[in-house]
């Protein structure tokens, strides 16, 4: 897939412009036990992590399973930090110091993921698909979300 | 004192003298200059004069048949002082381990260390206007505006950079030759022939010439050729009377292994924070009394583990007008429509223009009426690496003798200027261990702008300039064309200054090696001569 130039810069911009300099700039707004809700939440800039993760999916066609790709971010969160995922005991800044761990560890173990050129940790660019596929998964069935 | 061939020699004049100095460029000059004092008598051969003249620059005329590369009267100055009449004045030494033999690396490794050529560095700092001998980014924190990035040392590390004003050679040390008591620096004398007597392995006399036609002669106890990376070998090549393959050939080594650097702008940052503070850098001009800059390159450790070269990139903002996709793709479109189909891409680019169109608005205005409308334009879109990178050395890559003649008859030179793969795809591989260091650090994301890649080697790359490798050094005459001390291996009494003698070139500007090199070079010529 090929992501408009603009569309890429400005994604990137808006991703990495925010406070605190990671994808997760921004507090969750919400508590909840779900753990897809309660990552995606974190993101700050939705319609540039839109267009990497549905650039992820495009490359990695078989990642495009809301579940699995849940299991494995909570399994990279939890093992680079203290956070207990799904349950009510983290709360959201720690949630975030662990996927803030949980991308530079990837960093620092070469776990990249190269998309239109832009060098990303592998969770960053799980997390943005999980939020395609979580959004689709939304609008397919309204009442059930 | 100067002398001018044109009309302080008669024709056929035969000159005597202890040293003969070909070149007046950074290596000549400073070779002259460290042996004024002594006592040596010394003819300097310039074959220009005191100022560019174009029938001289033409001497330099030649072809190119390999990979693209500038005009080869462009990119070099043929007249007192030599391309240090046009050179930016970046200063930064090799790097140990540019003189290490590194397995993964073919024809790599120097018969001298770093730690050998340090003292000769110090002394080359002064000559070229520099600071304190120190490139160590910790020594300026503190000194400069800015800190260096929080990256790890044994992956990614910030690396200092020195800027001459810059020293021009042919100017600042002039008078120093015009007082010496026995130096003559001889303008408008250009070397066309080095004779070598077979009988003893000596270089018996030069001839040279002027362009009106006067011939003269040069007998010495020592040659010193110091033409630059092209010329030198072109010259040994074109000195066959006695060995027809040339002066030094008899490994045919003369003119191979010819290297530049390759400067791309293959990967961008996008910092995370968009008032990233990179004065450091030299981003700012906050940089007090020094004239330096900063750029990331890899660690040893990672050349090492990775079988990379290495890398210069500094931090260079551009801004939204430059960085516009919306302009990108207007191009992308007029250049399909131009050759009467339709860009591969029509809608993304139509996008983009769309929503990029106070840029492309912006550049009609630049373009039609020479006025800028937005302000915006000049925000700070990203930093582009404007990647100055290590060629690895290649045997094909060469300069060898075309048929066309110049004024004098000596046959121009054609220049097979190659670029490896291996070369191309040892960038990325590079950005990808800056893009990884730079996530890890928080500092931002990193993008390798791949799909430029023909363009980034081609129409987009841009070049050092520096032209080295072609009569290489080595202890074995085999491998090498000169020696240690940087004597041709066949000839007794013919040395070679400048960056030819490189066997690898490193990642930096090469001028401080060039007259660190020089002065070790001096050093030795006073033992040779126990003077």
């Amino acid at each position: 897939m090929r992501i408009s130039k603009r569309t890429f810069l400005r994604s990137a911009l808006a991703l990495l412009a925010v406070p605190g300099g990671t994808l997760f700039g921004l507090w969750a707004t919400g508590e909840t036990s779900d753990v897809a809700a309660r990552i995606t939440d974190l993101i700050g800039a939705r319609a540039g992590a839109r267009a990497i993760g549905a650039a992820f999916l495009a490359r990695f066609p078989t990642e495009a399973d809301q579940k699995q790709l849940s299991r494995r971010i909570a399994q990279l969160v939890r093992s680079s930090g203290e956070a207990r995922l799904g349950g009510e005991a983290i709360s959201s800044r720690a949630l975030q110091r662990a996927v803030r761990q949980a991308i530079t560890s990837d960093f620092e173990t070469g776990r990249m993921i190269e998309l239109d050129g832009w060098l990303l940790a592998q969770t960053e660019a799980r997390i943005c698909a999980l939020l395609v596929l979580r959004e689709h998964a939304m609008r397919a069935a309204p009442l059930a979300a | 004192m100067f002398l001018d061939a044109r009309g302080d020699l008669p024709s056929d004049t035969r000159i005597e003298c202890d040293l003969c100095v070909m070149g007046a460029g950074a290596a000549g000059i400073t070779i002259a200059r460290e042996l004024a004092s002594t006592g040596l008598s010394i003819y300097v051969l310039e074959s220009g004069g005191l100022e560019f003249e174009d029938e001289i620059q033409a001497l330099y005329k030649g072809t190119s048949i390999g990979h693209e590369y500038p005009a080869l009267d462009i990119a070099r100055l043929r007249f007192f002082g030599g391309s240090t009449n046009h050179w930016e004045g970046s200063c930064h030494p090799l790097e140990a381990v540019d003189f290490e033999r590194r397995s993964w690396i073919a024809h790599s490794g120097w018969p001298i260390t770093r730690s050998q050529l340090d003292p000769f560095y110090v002394r080359a700092q002064k000559y070229c206007g520099l600071g304190p001998f120190d490139y160590d980014a910790a020594h300026w924190v503190g000194k400069i505006a800015g800190k260096p990035l929080p990256l790890r040392a044994d992956r990614v590390r910030t690396a200092i950079s020195q800027l001459s004003p810059p020293v021009r050679f042919g100017i600042d040390y002039r008078q120093d030759l015009e007082t010496a008591a026995h130096v003559v620096v001889l303008l408008h004398a250009t070397v066309v022939d080095i004779i070598a007597d077979p009988s003893n392995g000596q270089v018996s006399h030069v001839r040279f010439g002027e362009l009106g036609g006067k011939r003269f002669t040069l007998s010495a106890r020592a040659y010193v050729l110091a033409l630059g990376g092209i010329e030198n070998p072109r010259l040994l090549l074109s000195s066959n009377g006695v060995h027809p393959n040339g002066l030094g050939n008899q490994n045919d080594l003369v003119g191979r292994f010819f290297m530049d650097h390759p400067v791309v702008e293959g990967a961008i940052l996008k910092p995370s924070d968009p008032k990233l503070d990179l004065s450091f850098y030299g981003v700012s001009d906050t940089q007090g009394s020094y004239r330096l800059n900063a750029h990331l390159e890899l660690a040893d450790e990672v050349l090492r583990q990775e079988q990379l070269v290495n890398i210069g990139a500094p931090f260079i903002p551009r801004d939204r007008y430059y960085a516009s996709p919306g302009i990108e793709s207007y191009h992308d479109i007029a250049n399909a429509l131009a050759k009467g189909r339709l860009p591969p891409h029509l809608w993304g680019d139509i996008g983009d223009v769309a929503r990029d169109f106070d840029m492309v608005v912006e550049a009609s205005s630049r373009r039609l009426f020479g006025r800028r409308l937005f302000s915006s334009a000049e925000e700070l879109a990203y930093f582009g690496f404007d990647t100055m990178t290590e060629q690895t050395p290649n045997p094909e890559s060469r300069v060898t003798l075309g048929d066309e003649r110049d004024p004098f008859g000596m046959r121009r030179v054609k220049l097979d200027w190659r670029l490896s793969n291996s070369d191309k795809e040892n960038l990325w591989r590079c950005y990808e261990v800056l893009g990884a260091e730079l996530g890890r650090a928080g500092i931002g994301r990193v993008r390798l702008l791949r799909d430029r890649e023909d363009a980034l080697w081609t129409t987009r790359l841009s070049y050092g300039d520096h032209h080295m490798g072609t009569t290489r050094m080595s202890e074995d005459p085999r491998f090498g064309v000169v020696d240690a001390d940087c004597r041709v291996h066949s000839v007794l009494n013919l040395y070679v200054a400048g960056s030819s003698v490189f066997p690898t070139g490193g990642h930096v500007p090469p001028t401080l090696t060039i007259v660190a090199l020089a002065i070790r070079l001096a050093d030795h010529l006073k033992s040779v001569f126990a003077v």
